[in-house]
């Protein structure tokens, strides 16, 4: 009688003890399953929409003082007073200007003007090696130095973007270079952030 | 407590005293009680039905309820938000698992995720929910005790970086496991879902999950009838009821038909890239396989499905 | 087993099968006479238990208006999205497992004078849990789906969630008290000795069981690797050491009002074994306490930023700073008290660290454990946490309507068991 009892005061924990740890172990086991993952070829029979990229529509236009007979401002190409300037490859700033463009801020670099405008043709651009490159291709001037972004841009990871990320679904569009970075201040502009998050109880955060 | 004396007490018929007094204590008790719960009826009567006490979990219902379903709910929305909306069940699609990754590099803090979310997601205004926070965390730190979430001033602001955060849709989600309902699931391309009409609001999934993923409903949601978005889906951004959990699907309404989140197309610089992560092909392969991601958290070996990395 | 025991027994056993009829009649009556003695007492009772139903409506009503309004009512947020009203369940899950510690002396170990007023301890067990179930449902968003966690009705996440675990531990711990008590006090009521096959099994399966109800309510919050505060193996040894203090803690209180109200022999061994019991426990509980506090805070780093809010406040936020700082003195105070040698001839100053050492530990597995688990947030926000009036209300009202369960299960329970209401005729 006696032994039974203490074989229950040291069997009944023991028993809990190895019930539990098979219990536990088995539940923590069943909660960590392997997953195996595969890729998968992409249907190229399916008809896949277009990406479409933002594009300049062309050289910029220079305001007047005149308006036509409509009433709208007259602009004119950036040849019409280039053409009789005499180009100045040294300028790399628009303050060193007696006359026109003053105001504008030049932070890119080291570059001079006409590094990337065309001293030949003031309605196109120039790449590097001197070539003629339309406005509307302005990307690919910009890739000559931005080999990094330009690379991740063609894959998908550089530059915002809309539409469908399943091109079989729908079509996307791209933004171009010069939505975002203005050529000449390249780096992206501070702004306000919007939306603020309630913090619950007035409570602030920490920093 | 006193022994029992038996005083004798006047007594009407076979009835004593006492027991009449027990009776009409036990009468008011009843009757307070009806009163202190009024509420409960009241709140029955306007905000919840029998349909929806008996809605049977999303799992246990074949085509024919799912559409009863959305049609009710589309008729709830009509009737007190005033919006005609269409809700939809967006299947999980074949051959996809959706990742989604974030250039911490790119990113300016401007949180305009996280507000498109809050319009996308037909969250509640009073409390501006959405399912993205984004934390200005310091240079040369990827401690987030170091960062925080209120700021008002311009962005990007020098010596920091910003890391929107929003749910990973990890491989092994602790906030599954932990749900005594079975009322939040991962599906097979990778969303972790809840269904709304089955959740009983414990808050587990919250305490579980550790990137602060989950929101809840304290109060009903309010959004103005112009501000909704009428495309729904059940499982998604439809106006969830009072009192139950949610959270980020990767906008399983549009990604489901092939769009682009909506924090993404929000993305003024182009910090985030989604994509199906079994298409070597595929945008989200590329960041995975040629930039040196990381994920949130990696030692809780929850295996996010959401990356950042930074360019430079 | 005595063998006299064992014989009338058998005898009562052959005559109980032969009344199976007869249990039909005796069972409403045994119940009726229950719910007389629950109603019938002194002036005192009846003020004791209006004030107790009227805290309970106030109760009732809060919670009525928080299910209708939505849990914004209450001071949680997605930040702290746990607070007063699973503080006050892990509390008392403690106290219902922290019961048993009558029931090992009694049982396991044949203490004689434990074994007659164990009966206190299985009681205070039964209106815990109830309490416990209250609080988790006042907890829930949608109180109206409670039949999703029903096994077989709703969808029961079984073993992966601790939470159905925890469903079931509860549960069963109050079904298997309810049982013990209920067969023991009917069969007294019949002047009948208890067969032991229909009550020792139970008995031993409660012991066990009330183990594994604070283990799995540790493992609720210990599981979370989210959430280094609470994701430390010491949590679960760390709860029971607390439950075996608060529990014993308010049963030695209970014994003597007990005594003082009821004239129920209560001796002063029960007592006495209560307190070495809490003496240890406390020890136990604070040798742990100084092993977590030396682990977070020598360690440092990232892990230790909720137990430096804690316990010193963060940047400047050092909303629990106090109630951790009161609940150590308290245990601190109550455990030196405990020390002292004859402290069961001194009641005045055993009472006083029953009561300290109660409150003490209700605050550490509130304010001191789970609110501080959810600060900072998991993305290192720090929102802090005051409960609002609705959660005070609710919780008040729980607490009212479990002292009232306790109070009516008592004095039925004692009326029998003094042999004052036995079955007549």
């Amino acid at each position: 009688m006696y032994d039974k009892r203490r074989l229950m005061r040291l069997g009944l924990p023991l028993v809990m003890v190895i019930v539990g740890l098979i219990l536990a172990t088995a539940v923590a086991s069943s909660m960590r399953k392997n997953e195996i993952e595969g890729d998968v070829q992409s249907d190229q029979s399916k008809k896949r929409y277009g990406v479409k990229v933002n594009r300049p529509a062309g050289p910029p236009r220079v305001l007047t003082d005149h308006k036509d007979v409509h009433g709208n401002v007259v602009t004119v190409a950036c040849s019409s007073c280039h053409a009789t300037k005499k180009p100045n490859p040294a300028l790399t700033q628009a303050s060193q200007l007696t006359q026109f463009h003053q105001g504008m801020t030049f932070r890119h670099g080291n570059l001079s003007c006409l590094s990337c405008h065309n001293s030949g043709d003031y309605d196109a651009l120039r790449l590097a090696d001197g070539r003629k490159i339309a406005y509307r291709n302005v990307m690919d001037l910009c890739a000559q130095c931005h080999g990094p972004q330009h690379r991740d841009y063609q894959r998908g990871s550089h530059g915002g973007m809309r539409g469908y990320w399943d091109l079989t679904k729908g079509p996307r569009q791209r933004n171009n270079c010069v939505d975002c970075h203005d050529p000449h201040v390249p780096r992206y502009q501070k702004v306000l952030p919007v939306f603020p998050p309630l913090v619950p109880g007035g409570g602030a955060s920490h920093g | 407590m006193s022994s029992e004396k038996s005083i004798r007490l006047p007594v009407i018929g076979e009835v004593s005293r006492r027991t009449v007094m027990k009776t009409l204590g036990a009468t008011l008790g009843v009757a307070a009680f009806a009163k202190a719960m009024a509420p409960i009826a009241e709140w029955a009567g306007s905000e919840t039905s029998m349909d929806d006490f008996l809605q049977k979990h999303y799992k246990e219902l074949t085509a024919e309820d799912k559409s009863l379903l959305m049609t009710r709910l589309a008729d709830d929305t009509r009737e007190k938000y005033g919006r005609e909306v269409t809700i939809k069940d967006h299947k999980p699609l074949a051959n996809t698992k959706f990742g989604y990754a974030l250039n911490l590099s790119i990113c300016i803090g401007c949180r305009k995720c996280s507000e498109a979310c809050h319009i996308e997601n037909n969250h509640d205004r009073v409390t501006k929910n959405s399912y993205i926070r984004v934390l200005e965390m310091s240079k040369g730190s990827m401690d987030m005790e170091k960062g925080r979430v209120d700021y008002v001033h311009a962005v990007p602001k020098k010596d920091k970086f910003y890391m929107p955060v929003q749910c990973q849709q990890c491989e092994h989600p602790p906030c599954v496991d932990v749900c005594p309902v079975e009322a939040t699931w991962k599906q097979e391309d990778g969303v972790v879902v809840v269904d709304y009409n089955w959740c009983i609001g414990c808050r587990y999934c919250e305490a579980a999950c550790p990137y602060h993923a989950r929101r809840f409903n304290w109060k009903k949601p309010e959004v103005p009838k112009d501000e909704i978005n009428p495309n729904q889906g059940l499982l998604s951004n439809r106006i969830r009821p009072q009192g139950v959990v949610e959270k980020c699907t990767f906008c399983l309404h549009r990604t489901r038909e092939g769009r682009m989140p909506a924090c993404l197309e929000a993305c003024p610089t182009g910090a985030r890239v989604f994509g199906n992560l079994l298409d070597p092909e595929s945008e989200i392969r590329y960041v995975i396989d040629n930039k040196r991601v990381f994920v949130l958290k990696e030692e809780l070996g929850t295996k996010p499905q959401f990356f950042y990395f930074f360019d430079e | 087993m005595n063998g006299n025991e064992t014989m009338s027994n058998h005898a009562a056993d052959v005559a109980g099968e032969r009344e199976q009829v007869g249990h039909l009649k005796s069972y409403p009556r045994f119940l009726m006479r229950a719910l007389s003695i629950a109603t019938d007492g002194s002036w005192m009772f009846y003020v004791w238990m209006i004030s107790l139903t009227g805290i309970t409506l106030v109760g009732a009503n809060a919670w009525a208006v928080q299910v209708r309004d939505g849990m914004g009512v209450t001071g949680m947020s997605d930040h702290v999205s746990w607070g007063l009203y699973i503080a006050n369940f892990t509390f008392l899950v403690g106290v219902a497992a922290g019961a048993v510690m009558m029931v090992i002396p009694a049982y396991l170990y044949r203490d004689k004078a434990m074994h007659d007023v164990v009966i206190v301890g299985e009681l205070l067990a039964v209106a815990a849990i109830v309490m416990c179930l209250l609080f988790v449902t006042v907890d829930l968003g949608r109180p109206d789906r409670f039949w999703h966690l029903i096994p077989g009705l709703g969808r029961f996440n079984w073993p992966m969630s601790m939470l159905t675990w925890d469903v079931i531990v509860l549960n069963g711990y109050l079904l298997i008290n309810l049982h013990i008590v209920g067969y023991l006090l009917y069969m007294r009521y019949l002047g009948r000795t208890p067969n032991p096959r229909w009550y020792v099994p139970f008995v031993f399966l409660s012991i066990v069981w009330a183990v594994s109800i604070h283990t799995v309510t540790a493992f609720l919050y210990c599981g979370l690797g989210g959430r280094p505060f609470w994701n430390t193996a010491l949590l679960a040894p760390r709860f029971l050491a607390s439950a075996f203090v608060a529990g014993p803690a308010f049963i030695i209180i209970t014994l003597q009002l007990i005594k003082r109200y009821s004239g129920f022999h209560v001796g002063d061994k029960p007592i006495q074994t209560l307190v070495n019991i809490a003496r240890v426990a406390i020890c136990a509980s604070l040798v742990m306490l100084t092993s977590e506090i030396f682990t977070e805070f020598y360690t440092g780093g990232a892990h230790t930023a909720s137990a430096q809010y804690l316990y010193f406040g963060l940047h400047g936020n050092t909303g629990l700073v106090g109630w951790i700082w009161v609940s150590i003195i308290l245990t601190v105070v109550a455990t030196v008290l405990f020390l002292r040698p004859r402290i069961i001839q001194h009641r005045v100053t055993m009472n006083l660290a029953c009561v300290l050492a109660f409150v003490g530990l209700w605050i550490e597995k509130g304010m001191g454990l789970i609110v501080p688990g959810f600060i900072p947030s998991t993305l290192h926000e720090i929102v802090e946490y005051l409960p609002s009036m609705v959660e005070w209300k609710v919780t008040a009202g729980i607490w009212a309507l479990g002292l009232m369960i306790y109070t009516v299960a008592l004095k039925i329970g004692i009326a029998i068991f003094s042999g004052r209401s036995l079955e007549r005729g």
